[in-house]
């Protein structure tokens, strides 16, 4: 019996449309090429079945024995034909490329090699939200991980693995089908929310910290562009403003979107404008504000600036809505929050608690008067102590991704 | 007293308890609980009665109405149950000798023991200051975390009301409704409260335990703790409420715990914690009953008042 099933439990994302990359896999490949894929390992093995992961998807499997040595009979290139002569041997080949195992070994993103890897696997799962394995399904909420830290002084490449370890303690939940999310309680506005909102969590894009920054701009472009449902959400965790960048100049390709940006400190603002004035990744970005604690400053375009400035207190009694609606966003939104904070130790934390208490209404917001199609969540120091930091990150983020999906 | 290890520093500088013939009727006693037991997310909070008392000293004495007993002794490898029984067993003590316990966590799993003792007295309100409900599913028998130890004493027979004050953030369940006799106030509904309001939740006529869980400030302000939740109160924020328990209502003990040192270099949160103390104890007199009829000396109670 050549037979694969997942060996993983965790819940699946409900049925949806079919990926791009889905619809690139379901072709014959009777006459093609394959090879086996250089990204698995074996976890365990017994006469009967073998266990292997994708290591860049996460995705577990378990094989039978004869299905796992058909596979190895593609340990070098070989055409289909060669290796199966009969219907049924043609059949599990066909499934062995649909899991993953055997790949094109002419196709650009085979994996196998560094220089040629787009996505790692993660310890940890934003919300212990499935992994998205299953690629038939289409959820409306995709987290990825960008460890680049390259753009900005201080460390914060730690930081997805930081935020998915502290997000376990809200842990995406569904009814006893595994089909219905069932969201969490925000006790705060004493409302349920990301009720029915599918998540899936596709790990971290792979980051070579010697490569260019438009090399991470093109591998994120490619993750994104295989991975991300039109209609989905994305989360994106870095790293710094440059991973953020990257992501809207993705979703700026798909769509016109307005980043917004919300600086924990001004401190950010200025060496995160030179970024955004180069215009390396949104030079055709419509409208770029950054709302940090001292005021409004809007930009328009890279070459027309103009500025909005209120000062603190202004900012601190104008109704949430009210500020939004004087932003004149007419695009989508790319929002960007941005953690970089001057304060080191527990201060961070601390500073980011306060911080989040300002903020959080303009999120939502926003919600309200735009469509939020993407997210980024940048600049969480590594050396912010405690659990703080962590904590508010992930609070930041999910009442975000609810302002992006219950818009209320 | 017995079982306890004396401390090296009392908080606010009060006399160590003792059995001696000095009358301490009325006043607070300071049990450390140094624990972490209960906890399933750090260890550190078995530190925090040392912290506490530690910054207390650089605060002016609130008052001549306190005794330190010092902490239980809670070496390592030792299980929760004995130290709950152990902490249970101090709490009679003080009872007995006319004081009120005022119990320093470590981690919250540690309020049964003190609760356990006095709702077998006498009914009781209990007042939980915390950012989480604490009501996690509890499978009985001995042993509890401090997720569930709210849920746990719910079930004491003499725990008659119980009123939970700053729960917030994003959980699983809406747990704004716990059952019949608990009342659950959000941290923004309790910004809202005046005094009448306030009161209205606590009855008069039964005396009250308070339990502060540091957690119910804002991480802003009290970061060193293990689960923070944003958007908190602000100290002054719960100053202000425990004054109005104090100043209207009759306490028969309280506690203040998962103060975390280790996530708290900077001291901070622990400076808080011996704030909320001093404020509490600054206003202790008014919960002495200075017309017991008990053979306490009254002039040691008041000859340095604050």
């Amino acid at each position: 019996m050549l037979d694969i099933v997942p060996a993983s439990t965790s819940t699946s994302p409900s049925r949806g449309p079919a990926t791009p990359q889905q619809r690139r896999d379901d072709g014959p490949c009777g006459g093609a090429r394959l090879v086996l894929c250089g990204d698995l390992e074996i976890e365990s093995r017994t006469p009967a079945y073998v266990v292997i992961v994708h290591t860049v998807t996460s995705r577990r499997l378990k094989l039978t024995t004869a299905a796992f040595d058909l596979a190895m009979r593609f340990q070098a290139p070989a055409a289909t034909l060669e290796i199966a002569n009969t219907s049924g041997l043609r059949a599990a080949v066909e499934r062995l490329v649909g899991a993953g195992v055997l790949v094109d070994p002419d196709a650009a993103d085979v994996g196998g090699a560094s220089s040629r890897r787009l996505r790692n696997a993660v310890p940890y799962r934003f919300c212990n939200a499935p992994a998205w394995q299953d690629r038939t399904s289409a959820p409306h909420l995709v987290i990825v991980g960008i460890p680049y830290d390259l753009g900005s002084d201080r460390g914060c490449r730690m930081s997805p693995l930081r935020i998915r370890e502290r997000s376990l303690g809200f842990a995406y939940r569904t009814d006893a089908a595994g089909e219905f999310p069932l969201g969490w309680f925000d006790a705060n506005r004493g409302l349920r929310i990301l009720r029915g909102a599918t998540m899936a969590d596709i790990g971290d894009i792979h980051v070579e910290y010697s490569e260019s920054r438009a090399a991470l701009y093109e591998r994120v472009d490619r993750v994104l562009s295989s991975e991300l449902p039109d209609q989905a959400v994305l989360l994106a965790i870095g790293g710094d403003i440059v991973a953020g960048l990257a992501v809207a100049a993705h979703m700026n390709a798909r769509m016109p979107v307005s980043i917004v940006r919300l600086v924990v400190s001004q401190a950010a603002s200025p060496h995160n404008d030179i970024d955004v004035r180069s215009g390396d990744a949104t030079g055709d970005i419509e409208h770029v504000f950054s709302i940090a604690p001292s005021g409004i400053r809007r930009q328009l375009r890279s070459d027309a600036v103009s500025t909005l400035v209120m000062d603190a207190d202004a900012l601190a009694l104008q109704h949430a809505d009210e500020i939004v609606r004087s932003l004149r966003i007419e695009s989508a939104i790319h929002l960007s929050i941005d953690l970089t904070c001057p304060m080191e130790g527990v201060a961070t934390g601390a500073v980011m608690a306060s911080w989040r208490r300002e903020v959080g209404p303009l999120i939502l917001a926003m919600g309200r008067a735009h469509r939020i199609v993407s997210i980024d969540l940048v600049g969480l120091p590594d050396d912010a102590q405690g659990a703080v930091a962590s904590t508010v990150a992930c609070h930041l983020a999910l009442t975000a991704l609810s302002a992006a999906h219950d818009r209320v | 007293m017995t079982v306890s290890e004396a401390p090296a520093d009392t908080l606010f500088g009060w006399p160590a308890a003792h059995t001696g013939p000095e009358r301490m009727h009325g006043l607070l006693c300071v049990l450390g609980a140094p624990t972490d037991h209960g906890s399933a997310l750090a260890r550190g909070a078995a530190s925090g009665p040392g912290a506490i008392r530690a910054a207390s000293a650089g605060l002016m004495t609130p008052g001549h109405y306190g005794r330190d007993a010092g902490d239980i002794v809670s070496a390592p490898g030792v299980d929760l149950a004995v130290v709950l029984q152990r902490l249970a067993g101090m709490v009679e003590e003080v009872l007995e000798l006319g004081m009120c316990p005022l119990v320093i966590g470590g981690d919250h799993s540690i309020t049964y023991a003190p609760v356990s003792v006095l709702q077998q007295r006498e009914e009781i309100c209990l007042v939980w200051f915390d950012a989480h409900t604490d009501f996690s599913p509890w499978a009985g028998g001995e042993a509890h975390s401090h997720k569930q130890v709210l849920r746990r004493i719910s079930s004491l027979a003499g725990v008659r009301k119980i009123l939970q004050i700053g729960y917030r953030g994003l959980t699983t369940e809406d747990e704004r409704r716990l059952g019949p006799d608990i009342t659950v106030v959000t941290s923004a509904a309790t910004r809202e409260l005046d005094e009448d309001a306030l009161l209205a939740l606590v009855p008069a006529g039964m005396r009250c335990y308070l339990s502060i869980d540091i957690d119910i400030i804002d991480p802003a302000y009290a970061p060193g703790t293990g689960a923070p939740v944003p958007d908190g109160l602000t100290p002054e924020e719960l100053e202000r409420v425990l004054r109005i328990l104090v100043r209207h209502r009759r306490v028969a003990g309280l506690d203040l715990v998962e103060v975390n040192p280790r996530l708290d270099p900077s001291g901070h949160t622990a400076s808080v914690a011996a704030r909320l103390l001093g404020d509490i104890a600054a206003e202790w007199e008014r919960q002495i009953d200075f017309t017991s009829p008990s053979p306490v000396d009254m002039a040691s109670c008041t000859e340095n008042p604050a």
